[in-house]
This record gives structure tokens, C-alpha cells and sequence, in this order.
């Protein structure tokens, strides 16, 4: 009789142990790995390698077009978005003298005319003074508050063009939307990627920090009222972002880009305006900036040597 | 094994399986928070 009892209590034990280490186990896998890595060298590469596009290194990928009429003087400082670093280093390459450019350590020193500080941290550099150029899509509504608050007015000059995508796992069966369907997803009405042709698994609406350049173009297409899916995480993710960054800077194959209207986002498709969504991308200053060199950059940008290299780094011109 | 000492093991099982899952979760939030979208997409189990 006691060793029965002893039996099942050794067995309830070890159906506890059991249950406790399935459920971590699931949450391990399903979640926790997803989110791994944040600091790897495999993640920094998806933000951007920075060390791989500098303006003046012996080996970089910026296109490098020379130009003669060098900056002097007082230079203005350049910081921008992630997505577009191989575009302005490439224009630091030829307007900027290779002095003016310092990197030590992973990182640009303080008196180095080009920085890197991604979309938020580049609007904020513009209200505070500590950036005279932001090379960056639309500042969103918050930004350009933040610099009214401050007494600082941010104009921008458009400089190029791109698409804004949507992605999704390669594995996802769901090759496009429509604009209607992604209104319905975003605001929680189509919560199912069955609903849309696809398998039958919750829709994970992702989405990114505020302020992010692509987390606002995604706001002002659907409204600020995004509803995430509760049980989102449980099934499969839509994501967006620009196509130049996802296709040229994170060459990894395991996401693909979602059709538009049945429109896929190819650069030609973004040239001839097929495509539904092509959002500029811009020079940010300061109104009334007095600095002779900003409107300088400006212009050279929107020359045509500064329009091919907007060109042959993969994003569109004007 | 008397009753009292099986009552007390699975308690403390029970507290430890709990607490794990619970910080599991906790670092599985912190690290959302700090992952990139297309990591996060990228790796999804199919």
C-alpha cells in the first residue's frame, strides 16, 4: 500500500517537473529565441554596419563620385537614418574634405562632421544644434513639435524616393494585399491571415518605436489608432519598412515583400509609380539656417551628380 | 515519503516552475522590446 502511494506521489512530481519544464521550454522557443541576438553582429548588420560605408575608408560600399568644389570653412554636421547611410556618406565623400570625418572605436568622434544617430536621434540633433543636416523620411508629428517647443522651425527638401513595403516570413503563403485589407488589418477589423488568403493563423500586427521613420509613414497611412492582436504573437508577422533597406541592406532571404494592389515594390516599379505607396525621403534643416554650407549640400544633392548617386546607391531620384 | 514532505516538494516545484516561467517571460518582454521587426519576422516557425 505505501509503495503505491509512494509510486503516485513520485509520479505527480514528476508530472509537475513535466509540466513546468514544457512550458518554458514553449515559451523559449516560440518568443524568447525570436527576440535573441538584438546585439549579435547578425542584428547590427540588419540595423546597419556603419564601419562598411564610410566615406573615406580603403574598402566601402558608398558609391564614390569625385567632385572637385570641396566644403570649406564652416562644415555642417550630417546624421540621418539607418536606411539612408550609404546615400549620405556618399555625399560626404565628394563634398566634404576626408579631414572633417573622424571614426574611432565603432563610432564617430564628437567633432566629426558626419554622424550616426538613426531617425530619432537625428531630429533631435537638428533641434538641439547638434546636427545641421538630417538625412531622413517625414519627421513625425512629435518631432516636429519637439522643435516648435524649442523655437525651431525643420524644413524639408525632398531628395529622392522609395517605397514603403510590407513584409512578411518567406514561409508565409501570403504573396500581396490590397490597400483595403491592410486597412482592415491595421485597424483590427481582419485579424486572421486566413481572411486574406493565407493560413489559418492570428495576424501579428509589429510594429516600431515612435518617431522611427517607417513607424511614422506607417501612421500617417492608417491612422495613429493601430490595434495590435492580442494573440498576435501566437501566429504570423506583418512588418513594414523601406524597400531599399530591406532588400539591399539586409540581404538575408528570410522575409520577402508583400505585392501592393498586386504591384510588387522593384525599384522600376517605384520609377514608373506603379507601385501604391512611394514616400520621399529628405534633407532636414533648420528654417533660416545662416550657414552658407547647408544650402550648398542642399543643392548639390539636387544636382545631377548628387541625384546619381541617389540613383546608383538603389534608391530613385526626383 | 510522508505526506507532509510530498505537500512541501510539490509546493516548492510548483513556486520554482512558476517563477521561471514568470522571468522567462519578463526577458522574453524586454527583449521584444529591443529585437528588430525584421529579426523578429525572419525568425517565425513555420
Amino acid at each position: 500500500m505505501d509503495k503505491k502511494k509512494l509510486v503516485k506521489q513520485i509520479a505527480a512530481i514528476v508530472g509537475v517537473v513535466t509540466f513546468m519544464v514544457i512550458t518554458n521550454v514553449f515559451i523559449f522557443t516560440v518568443f524568447t529565441n525570436r527576440c535573441i541576438n538584438d546585439s549579435s553582429s547578425q542584428m547590427q548588420a540588419k540595423s546597419v554596419e556603419v564601419d562598411q560605408y564610410l566615406p573615406f575608408a580603403k574598402e566601402t560600399k558608398i558609391v564614390k563620385k569625385e567632385y572637385s568644389d570641396k566644403l570649406e570653412g564652416d562644415l555642417p554636421v550630417i546624421d540621418g537614418a539607418a536606411a539612408l547611410v550609404p546615400v549620405f556618406n556618399s555625399l560626404v565623400y565628394s563634398i566634404y574634405p576626408e579631414s572633417s570625418v573622424k571614426y574611432e572605436n565603432g563610432d564617430f568622434t564628437k567633432d566629426s562632421a558626419l554622424q550616426y544617430h538613426n531617425t530619432r536621434g537625428a531630429f533631435k540633433g537638428i533641434v538641439d544644434g547638434d546636427c545641421d543636416i538630417a538625412f531622413c523620411a517625414k519627421p513625425s508629428d512629435e518631432q516636429v513639435k519637439y522643435g516648435l517647443d524649442k523655437g525651431v522651425e525643420l524644413e524639408l527638401t525632398p531628395i529622392g524616393r522609395e517605397a514603403f513595403v510590407f513584409i512578411v516570413n518567406k514561409n508565409n503563403p501570403v504573396d500581396g494585399l490590397t490597400m483595403e485589407q491592410l486597412k482592415q488589418i491595421y485597424s483590427g477589423k481582419v485579424t486572421n491571415w486566413k481572411d486574406v488568403g493565407g493560413a489559418n493563423r492570428p495576424i501579428n500586427v509589429v510594429q516600431r518605436n515612435q518617431g522611427s521613420g517607417s513607424q511614422t509613414t506607417l501612421e500617417k497611412l492608417f491612422g495613429k489608432d493601430i490595434k495590435p492582436n492580442f494573440f498576435g504573437p501566437l501566429g504570423s508577422s506583418l512588418g513594414f519598412s523601406f524597400r531599399f533597406y530591406v532588400e539591399e541592406l539586409t540581404k538575408h532571404g528570410h522575409i520577402k515583400m508583400l505585392k501592393l494592389n498586386d504591384v510588387y515594390p522593384s525599384r522600376e516599379n517605384v520609377q514608373n509609380e506603379s507601385y501604391p505607396i512611394v514616400s520621399n525621403f529628405y534633407a532636414v534643416t533648420r528654417k533660416g539656417e545662416t550657414n552658407p554650407n547647408v544650402q550648398k549640400v542642399l543643392d548639390f544633392v539636387l544636382s545631377s551628380l548628387g541625384q546619381e548617386i541617389i540613383n546608383e546607391t538603389g534608391y530613385v531620384s526626383l | 515519503m510522508n505526506d507532509k514532505l510530498f505537500k512541501w516538494i510539490i509546493s516548492a516545484i510548483t513556486i520554482l516552475g512558476v517563477i521561471s516561467v514568470v522571468t522567462l517571460l519578463i526577458i522574453t518582454i524586454v527583449l521584444y522590446r529591443q529585437t528588430s521587426m525584421i529579426t523578429f519576422i525572419e525568425k517565425e516557425l513555420w
